[in-house]
């Protein structure tokens, strides 16, 4: 086992977000992308001594999470969404990268309590407090389809306005680091 | 065959809801295959949903600590109907209940329990929908209910008695035998946590049992409301040779005129194991418990920081021989 310094793991938790972000995107099923994190992060916890320090961090992490969720994906097949190796490849780096992250998570949060009060509710159930849309459904009384289509109006809403606010969260952001 | 990026955007959200058909599934990979419109689209979904849930939870307001139970009519001709709501609310967790916590540690003050007492709210895990609001630890309440009112108990826990009082054990529950090269402290049973929860934005990992709770309602004669407590822990080989911290925790309930339950002390101690699985590591405590306590809830913690909290499924964590002396019994 590679002994890791704390610049090493300095590293390895400011990219969680990104790398989370990264492997759900790769697979999109929270729990499995749970998990595959945390054997990405423990095969970069190893490979600490191969790490060159003037290399860029997350794009070797990202290699390595990618090579990770091609091998969870011949492991498990169960999963009903599984990408093509091709898919996998193409799937762009770049869009998860930590500057970037830093700035749609401002905006998201703006534009989250920016949700109208009843989507709230649904979006809390579903993205905070993790309940399946079976539960949801449950809870509110109201129809499995009914919740589906809430979700996808509150996803477009959400993307939407953060899409509006990325360019004065950046500025913001700019103004603050100078 | 997608023609917008509406159906495509519907096709995403389901996948994020894990009810994307396999149709659709084949839908959404012919789409994102070579077109890079799509696939940004789809990584700021990704996004956007994975710092969602990255964001700690906040529905629930960690100052809302009241714990109401339901108003219960004792005419026998409802009682069965009440019974029946009451185990449905059981099994699905979800008490319109409120709770009135008391930080402060055990009035009751002794010399034993300087050395050994750290009040704490041992608060368990991020499990909502269950009882995270409450200071007890997770499932206590239906513990205490299986109690109360006589209900099955959930999740493989048993009634019995244990030193002669009531009591909801989950020994058995959790019981396991020699196992990944941790052998059992004595006979041939141990108890196994079960996997820790892992919270990435902090890198820790951790995994409350609530191992028993007992009915102090009607204690027998003698007992001097004082309780000895110990256990001992250990885990399995890590690669990455971290310690874990392992707590023993004991919280003293008052259940108020049956509506509402009031934790009324609590005391939790607390060690770091070392990486040697041949080596048990015991806590032993004291605690006074204090006067009108209804139920104690018996409570053990394993936890993981830093970067080995990332890995803590890698592990199994156990603990053995679980002592509780009822001073006086």
């Amino acid at each position: 086992m590679s002994t890791v310094s704390i610049e090493y793991s300095q590293k390895l938790t400011s990219i969680q977000k990104s790398l989370y972000a990264f492997i759900l995107s790769l697979f999109p099923n929270r729990t499995e992308a749970e998990d595959i994190l945390q054997e990405t992060n423990l095969i970069l916890c190893k490979k600490a001594s191969e790490y060159d320090p003037d290399g860029h961090f997350q794009a070797w992490a990202f290699k390595i999470a990618r090579f990770q969720v091609m091998k969870h994906l011949t492991k498990q097949k169960r999963s009903k969404i599984h990408f093509s190796t091709e898919i996998i490849e193409e799937v762009a780096a770049e869009e998860f990268d930590s500057q970037r992250v830093a700035v749609v998570q401002k905006a998201l949060g703006i534009c989250y309590e920016l949700l109208p009060e009843n989507m709230k509710v649904i979006a809390n159930l579903r993205f905070k407090q993790d309940f399946s849309l079976k539960i949801i459904s449950d809870k509110v009384n109201r129809p499995m389809g009914a919740i589906s289509s809430t979700l996808y109006r509150i996803r477009q809403k959400l993307s939407d306005c953060v899409k509006g606010k990325l360019h004065e969260v950046e500025s913001e952001m700019d103004f603050r680091n100078t | 065959m997608i023609t917008t990026d509406n159906d495509f955007d519907i096709l995403v959200s389901k996948a994020l809801d894990s009810s994307l058909s396999k149709s659709d599934s084949d839908k959404l990979n012919a789409a994102l295959k070579g077109n890079l419109n799509y696939q940004r689209r789809y990584c700021n979904f990704i996004l956007q949903e994975s710092l969602i849930h990255w964001e700690s939870p906040s529905a629930v307001d960690s100052n809302e600590k009241v714990v109401i139970f339901p108003f219960w009519t004792l005419t026998s001709s409802i009682a069965a109907v009440l019974i029946c709501m009451f185990s449905a609310w059981f099994i699905h967790g979800s008490f319109n209940t409120e709770i009135v916590v008391n930080d402060q540690a055990s009035p009751i003050s002794s010399p034993r329990e300087i050395n050994t007492i750290s009040t704490s709210n041992s608060n368990t895990s991020n499990n909502l929908g269950n009882l995270s609001f409450s200071s007890l630890p997770l499932h206590s309440l239906n513990y205490i209910n299986s109690l109360a009112y006589k209900l099955p108990t959930i999740d493989g826990a048993s009634i019995s008695f244990e030193n002669e009082l009531p009591a909801v054990t989950r020994d058995d529950e959790l019981g396991t035998s020699s196992i990944k090269g941790v052998l059992p402290l004595k006979d041939n049973q141990m108890i196994q946590f079960n996997e820790m929860v892992v919270d990435t934005t902090s890198q820790t990992a951790e995994i409350t049992e609530t191992l028993r709770v007992y009915d102090l309602k009607n204690p027998p004669a003698g007992f001097q409301n004082f309780v000895d407590a110990s256990v001992s822990f250990n885990q399995s080989y890590s690669e990455t040779s971290s310690t874990t911290e392992f707590s023993l925790s004991l919280h003293a309930v008052d259940d108020q005129f049956g509506d509402k339950l009031i934790d009324v002390g609590s005391t939790s101690h607390v060690l770091n194991s070392d990486n040697d699985l041949s080596t048990w590591e015991r806590i032993d405590t004291s605690f006074a418990v204090p006067e009108g306590t209804d139920y104690l809830v018996v409570s053990l913690t394993a936890k993981k920081y830093g970067p080995s909290a990332l890995t803590s499924h890698m592990q199994s964590f156990f603990a053995d021989e679980l002592e509780l002396t009822f001073i006086g019994i």
